[in-house]
């Protein structure tokens, strides 16, 4: 039943949405501010975490945030359903939003937050918000975190770093003062490690 | 390791870093480069690295932005489709009145200003029409004035006739002189007399005792009518000494003595009373 519920949680996020998120989508290209409404909805919370995870302040967060949907307006033509889901798509412009905001100009002459990776913003605490949407988040987390505990702390150390803090190898490589090319062999060893255990997860559960 | 291990591992590497968004600017366009090149595998490969990097979102707390962040979001998409679509009825209506007005403003302006150009154009034109006409009838009155002046010679109780013929540079030249003893004037009428070269004019002359005296200057520049002359120099003339008219070439402004060709000559008439 659990894994039943895993599987139903996966599907609603990333697969069995897909038809009804293409379909926003494509209701958004046609201007349809409604359907930005509800894709903001589904959203908001999962991209707003992501975004405060990166760029640590709340009100710059949220004007990512309102960048990253006014961007999802303006490009919803370039959304291919065929390269990756609505989730992947949305993600990507995401980080890549927050991202770009803690390394332009302006943000770097702020003085860079001390924020130390074992405070990862991972939860599985949700009351707050709908039952069924914290169901499917804590029960994908949970898979996600269990697959990154697999992989060994020198990998997973660096793969945190880049993803929640948005580094450069180069930044990492000063900041765990190793040499460029470990953090570039860890971060790849730690990707494969990440998808296979992903993968076979799914693929266990499948059968 | 074989160049295809080296090749996969550098794909994988750069794969691992771009997904994270973790790369350098030249390597990040390196392996963009490279995916525009990618086998089939190669595309699977990134899609399965960035599926998987994208996972780690889930693990991120959710957090919950303020509710001004979805308003402001409508409130801009909405501004941005009005600005794109169509115009509200009043706002088209003034627009095109807005435009019709300043259309007809620059209609009615452009209009005024030929008018106006017109009318200065005309005003000019007029200007130097009525300058023209005036010069015209200044000289016609001057004309005018000089023709009264040589008719009033005629006027005169009596007056003596000399006529003068054309000599051997001008054979087919004639000439008169009408002139008043009473008032000393005298009026000078010549045919057929070439027009004068440039810096030359004809004198005439009053031959009295065999020795010429300046009788007055003048040109002649339209050779086919006759002209007219007031002659005011013939002080000195009376039947009794006045022996001939003659009329010379000289330089312009005449001289005191004769020194061109003579063109023409008449001989006083004996006085027979």
């Amino acid at each position: 039943m659990f894994i039943f519920t895993i599987l139903a949680a996966i599907g609603k996020v990333t697969h069995s949405g897909s038809d009804k998120e293409v379909e926003l989508i494509q209701k958004i290209k046609a201007k349809d501010a409604d359907a930005l409404k509800e894709l903001y909805s589904l959203y908001n919370r999962l991209l707003f975490g992501m975004i405060l995870s990166i760029v640590k302040k709340r009100e710059e967060a949220e004007d990512v945030l309102q960048e990253v949907f006014i961007n999802i307006w303006e490009k919803a033509h370039t959304f291919k359903s065929k390269r990756g889901n609505v989730y992947s798509w949305l993600v990507t412009i995401t980080r890549n939003k927050a991202i770009d905001r803690i390394r332009s100009k302006g943000y770097k002459t702020q003085k860079k937050a001390s924020v130390s990776i074992d405070e990862s913003p991972f939860t599985l605490e949700g009351d707050k918000f709908d039952p069924l949407e914290t169901t499917i988040y804590s029960d994908r987390a949970e898979i996600v975190q269990k697959a990154l505990d697999e992989i060994p702390e020198s990998q997973r150390e660096v793969l945190k770093i880049a993803y929640y803090r948005g580094m450069t190898q180069s930044e990492i490589s000063d900041h765990l003062e190793i040499p460029l090319g470990t953090v570039k062999t860890r971060t790849r060893q730690g990707m494969i490690k990440l998808k296979n255990i992903l993968e076979s997860f799914i693929q266990q559960n499948d059968q | 390791m074989t160049n295809n291990t080296q090749h996969t591992d550098h794909f994988e590497e750069l794969c691992a870093g771009y997904v994270l968004n973790a790369l350098e600017a030249d390597e990040h366009r390196e392996f963009e480069e490279l995916l525009q090149e990618a086998s089939d595998e190669e595309w699977q490969t990134y899609y399965a690295i960035q599926s998987a990097a994208n996972q780690i979102a889930f693990t991120t707390e959710r957090a919950e932005p303020s509710e001004a962040v979805i308003n402001r979001i409508l409130r801009k998409v909405n501004t941005s489709k009005s600005v794109t679509g169509t115009l509200p009825a009043d706002e088209t209506e003034s627009k095109s009145s807005g435009i019709s007005r300043s259309v007809l403003a620059m209609a009615a302006s452009f209009a005024l200003l030929l008018v106006t150009l017109a009318l200065v154009f005309y005003s000019f034109n007029l200007n130097s029409e009525i300058n023209t006409q005036q010069a015209q009838i200044t000289e016609l009155k001057n004309e005018n004035q000089r023709m009264e002046e040589m008719l009033s010679i005629l006027e005169a109780r009596t007056v003596d006739l000399v006529v003068m013929s054309g000599l051997e540079v001008n054979p087919s030249g004639y000439g008169k002189v009408i002139w008043d003893p009473e008032k000393k004037q005298a009026l000078l009428q010549v045919s057929n007399m070439p027009a004068v070269p440039k810096g030359k004019a004809y004198q005439l002359w009053l031959i009295k005792n065999n020795k010429p005296t300046p009788a007055g200057v003048f040109a002649v520049n339209n050779t086919d009518k006759g002209s007219f002359f007031k002659v005011e120099q013939l002080a000195d003339a009376n039947q009794e000494n006045a022996n001939a008219f003659a009329i010379t070439l000289e330089p312009e402004g005449g001289s005191k003595q004769p020194t061109g060709d003579m063109y023409m000559l008449g001989n006083v008439p004996k006085n027979t009373n």
